[in-house]
């Protein structure tokens, strides 16, 4: 398969600060690639590499096969949608969206076919002779679209395009990019700092942490499998269980032994050997509430409507349990839990890597 | 609330709308709200006291033919007559505009230069603004002597530097033009760091993700200076132009250092002939004529140029 952006050993630093650590990465043409990681992870620091924004340090980066490290931005065949939009605020739309047409020297009726079509896609018509001070945050952020896709470019880049949005907005706007980008099938990085974008948009997820790459993979492969313990707990909201303890032998495989002597069931696959220290984690809905099983106390409930979350403790080790319906229990209340044990997760402690999921 | 003297007190609860202020209940329903007008108080009081009165004061004076700050005898509108017509008045508006047109065409591009290079990340970027807005911070006095030694004829730095490479410097005392000369640079000296510090202001207020969208976007570096950067910065360089040029308008320190007016009234400003009319001739009448003649050219120019300024906003 032919590749649309590679990164080879990639690496940045500011002065004597490292950033970018030995980064390599393929993306390939139409693939939508999410960059997500906690603040300061890189995942910005990279796009911007990408985009020529930024020098880089060592390593190559291509883009359709030619190496780019030191094209200027505006000969990458690139077009970028800014977390400010950065709209040029003294132009109506329409010089907007025509400012990199010009640039690019079409002719007139060219630059109009794109800018009428962009604008009819993205239902810009009407605002197109308004100024940016003049629309509201979601127009602005249509706008901005509107200037990456009316170029046609090679390769997309987001940087946290939907943070300014309200909660509601930015689902509607996460739904209307996916479908913009099925119809355009044109390669796109994007990048969040929010777990649930990624998860809903990406082909494939990179998550970052501290410059480095954690884990890559389609988005419910990173649910699923995660490598760490940091991709468990980054991705999935309410976040997944983390029970700490040591694996103990018990008949063909191993348990799970916590500090205060509960003993919970390992998969069959786990590859732990006596007494390791190990971390179990499980997915808040991969436990049920049933009669008989591992003592919980429950300390909060929290009501979403569709179900209500439990919030406890399994001995000493706090414990969210999303049951997936209305369950009749109240703060305080006592309750037996059992979990899937095929689903569980299980991370060596010291080196917070899976030690299950061929990892 | 009720106060004691029949006037409603609405609560100060927050910031902003008008229910935060004052409000004094009026038999007939409209409201005066006094809370504005007593913050805005002491500063009028102040800025009266020290400006609109003496201003007023030189009006009267205008239509009168006064030896001393008391009125003397009303003459119409001769001293206005007096200022344009005797000693070489006319030359003097004359004067005024080359001078203020030597001193804003020169400092406004050159501080905007000067701006551009201090917003770059050149080494000791720091030391280069501290330095270049010195002039800003010496007085004007001292700064025109300063010009004035430099350029001095028989033991100035600059016609001895220009000696040495075989140019012989007109001299500034003597010869007209460049007596003018002389005086627009140090006008310039003086001036060029406020255009430097308002662009560099505006310059600093330009998001970078604006000229790095343009970079993306295929924009040389002309045209993202051209297209993006000058636009936002224009409205605060109109602004430095302004200001330069009425602070060149009405300066007089400068050139009675440098020149005294001279030679021959060859660098004599409205602005310095008011000077001489006022406090050398003691023909304080004319004076007057002459600075409101100034404060009205002045008035006009600003409210041409706030109103451009609203125009465009508008648009």
């Amino acid at each position: 398969m032919s590749v649309a952006v590679s990164l080879r050993s990639v690496r940045k630093a500011f002065g004597t600060v490292k950033v970018i650590h030995n980064i390599d990465l393929e993306i390939v043409p139409g693939e939508f690639l999410v960059l997500v990681g906690p603040s300061g992870c890189g995942k910005s620091t990279l796009l911007r590499m990408i985009a020529g924004l930024e020098d880089v340090t060592s390593g190559q980066i291509t883009i359709d096969g030619e190496v780019v490290n030191d094209v200027d931005p505006a000969d990458r065949d690139i077009a970028m949608v800014f977390q400010s939009y950065a709209l040029y605020p003294h132009m109506t739309v329409r010089d907007n969206l025509m400012f990199g047409l010009n640039a690019r020297g079409f002719d007139a009726p060219e630059k109009t076919r794109r800018i009428n079509e962009t604008a009819k896609a993205l239902g810009l018509e009407q605002l197109l002779d308004r100024y940016p001070r003049q629309l509201s945050g979601g127009q602005r952020q249509r706008v901005a679209m509107g200037r990456a896709i009316v170029r046609d470019p090679r390769t997309f880049l987001f940087d946290e395009p939907l943070s300014n949005l309200d909660a509601q907005l930015r689902v509607q706007m996460r739904v209307e990019l996916k479908a913009l980008h099925k119809r355009l099938k044109t390669t796109a990085i994007y990048v969040t700092h929010d777990q649930v974008e990624a998860m809903t948009m990406a082909d494939r997820i990179v998550l970052m942490r501290g410059g480095h790459i954690e884990q890559i993979g389609p988005p419910l492969e990173l649910y699923d499998r995660p490598a760490t313990t940091f991709v468990a707990q980054f991705i999935g909201s309410p976040t997944m269980n983390m029970i700490q303890g040591k694996a103990k032998r018990n008949g063909n495989g191993h348990v799970l032994e916590t500090n205060d002597g509960l003993q919970l069931p390992l998969p069959p696959d786990a590859r732990v050997t006596n007494a390791q220290s190990i971390v179990l984690g499980l997915r808040p809905e991969h436990i049920v509430v049933t009669d008989a099983g591992l003592p919980y106390l429950v300390d909060l409930t929290e009501p979403l409507g569709r179900e209500i979350l439990l919030y406890g403790s399994l001995g000493a080790t706090p414990i969210c349990v999303a049951p997936g319906v209305r369950l009749d229990v109240e703060a305080g209340g006592k309750v037996a839990l059992q979990y899937d044990v095929a689903k569980a997760c299980v991370f060596d402690a010291a080196s917070e890597r899976s030690v299950r999921h061929g990892a | 609330m009720r106060h004691p003297n029949g006037v409603f007190v609405m609560a100060l609860s927050g910031l902003g709308g008008p229910e935060d202020l004052i409000a004094l209940d009026r038999p007939k329903g409209h409201r005066i709200f006094a809370f504005p007008y007593l913050m805005f108080a002491p500063a009028f009081v102040l800025i009266a006291s020290v400006s609109f009165i003496p201003l007023g004061y030189a009006i009267v004076q205008s239509f009168f033919r006064s030896p001393t700050l008391q009125l003397g005898r009303f003459v119409g509108l001769s001293n206005y007559g007096d200022f344009f017509l005797v000693r070489q008045g006319i030359e003097t508006v004359q004067n005024s505009l080359i001078f203020v047109a030597g001193t804003v065409l020169i400092a406004v591009p050159f501080g905007f230069a000067l701006a551009m290079i201090v917003n770059t990340p050149i080494p000791f970027r720091g030391l280069f603004r501290t330095i270049l807005i010195l002039p800003w911070l010496i007085s004007n006095l001292v700064g025109a002597l300063l010009w004035a030694w430099i350029g001095n004829p028989q033991y100035g730095l600059l016609p001895y530097l220009l000696q040495q490479i075989g140019i012989t410097m007109p001299n500034i005392i003597t010869n007209p033009a460049a007596a003018m000369v002389s005086v627009i640079v140090a006008s310039v000296w003086a001036s060029t760091p406020l255009v430097m510090v308002f662009v560099l202001a505006a310059l600093q207020s330009v998001p970078s993700d604006l000229i790095e969208a343009a970079r993306i976007d295929g924009a040389s570096p002309w045209r993202r200076f051209r297209k993006i950067t000058l636009p936002l910065v224009r409205n605060t360089t109109m602004m430095a132009v302004v200001l330069t040029s009425l602070h060149a308008f009405k300066s007089v320190e400068i050139i009675l250092v440098m020149t005294g007016g001279g030679p021959n009234g060859a660098t004599e400003t409205m602005a310095t002939k008011v000077f001489h009319e006022a406090f050398t001739l003691l023909r304080i009448g004319v004076g007057s004529a002459g600075a409101v003649m100034i404060f009205l050219l002045n008035l006009v120019f600003t409210l041409a140029f706030v109103r451009v300024l609203r125009t465009e906003h508008g648009a």
